[in-house]
């Protein structure tokens, strides 16, 4: 278990903001992408592999010491309405598994509609200093092939986030 | 409904006391795990093991706790909660799982915004198989933890 004590939460009057300080609070957001246009991907009965979600990559720089957020965001939509779906997504450091932002199933054989899962989820790091690419990826394991839905009103997105020191 | 407008800087300004406090401070605890467990046969909830944090809240701070994992069950025939709690206090789920068969999971994560009293505090992760049969399991590998994660995002007002 990891857990720390921030600056007390009340500070007196002439207290001065120190580098230490500076340093024990989250540095915010570090990155964000997302994608706006629909993204098929093949079911493995059919060959498809795990695939990167286009566009929903990103390379960031982590100061020493630091813990870090990624969350992944997207509706997941079975691309066939009497289908069942297993949607297997990833948040991945080049060939590399950090965690799940998707794992769902989703049997449609009642439903005349596409049947569709907004997924979110994230994983907490606490990398090395220095430059880090991390992606998103996919793969449909049901016996149906699946979309990632994304428009202007429902974009799909990768987010990294500095939430503060290593410790 | 709650809103406050951060400290917005201009140059010159002065890093007062006031301001400081105003900060968010970012996480105050995390702890994951990486094996599965199970629940079997049974419909009383239960502890998800080590996801436990215990804490030292500062006087005036608003934290938000999130829980994340990934749930199943043998037979799909019911419902599979997971909640986040102090004690015997629910603060709220983090995953509400009804698959159509057992082969599908949930990917849950979901958090809380709270605004606790100062002092020591200590936040679990529990999941229950609230209706239906067989056991349920929280899914859990070396890239596929479960988590719970405590942050400090900004003074309670």
């Amino acid at each position: 278990m990891a857990t720390r004590t921030t600056n007390p939460g009340t500070a007196d009057p002439g207290e001065v903001a120190t580098s230490a300080f500076a340093n024990s609070l989250p540095g915010g957001w570090l990155a964000y992408v997302e994608k706006t246009s629909n993204q098929s991907f093949q079911d493995q009965s059919s060959g498809g592999t795990e695939t990167d979600v286009s566009g929903l990559s990103a390379t960031v720089t982590v100061n020493t010491n630091r813990r870090i957020r990624i969350t992944g965001s997207a509706t997941v939509q079975l691309d066939d309405p009497t289908g069942i779906m297993l949607a297997y997504g990833r948040i991945m450091e080049g060939a590399s598994p950090l965690g799940h932002w998707c794992k769902v199933g989703l049997a449609n054989a009642s439903l005349t509609d596409d049947a569709e899962v907004k997924a979110e989820g994230s994983v907490v790091l606490t990398p090395s200093a220095g430059a880090h690419t991390y992606k998103l990826t996919m793969l449909a394991s049901g016996g149906t092939d699946l979309i990632i839905a994304a428009s202007a009103t429902d974009a799909a997105w990768m987010l990294i986030e500095d939430v503060g020191p290593a410790s | 409904m709650a809103t406050r407008t951060p400290w917005d800087p201009v140059t010159d300004d002065v890093m007062t006391e006031t301001r400081m406090d105003t900060l968010a401070r970012g996480w105050l605890g995390y702890v994951e795990v990486t094996a599965n467990q199970s629940v079997v046969g049974s419909s009383t909830e239960t502890d998800i093991t080590s996801l436990t944090v215990t804490l030292t809240v500062q006087a005036g701070r608003k934290l938000k706790i999130t829980g994340h994992g990934i749930f199943s069950r043998s037979v799909a025939d019911g419902v599979t909660i997971a909640r986040i709690k102090e004690g015997s206090t629910e603060l709220g789920r983090f995953c509400q799982h009804c698959p159509s068969a057992a082969t599908e999971f949930d990917c849950a994560e979901g958090s809380i915004v709270i605004a606790p009293s100062a002092g020591s505090h200590t936040y679990k992760l529990t999941m229950q198989r609230f209706s239906g049969t067989g056991n349920i399991t929280l899914n859990a590998g070396a890239g596929s933890a479960a988590f719970i994660l405590v942050e400090d995002v900004g003074s309670a007002s």
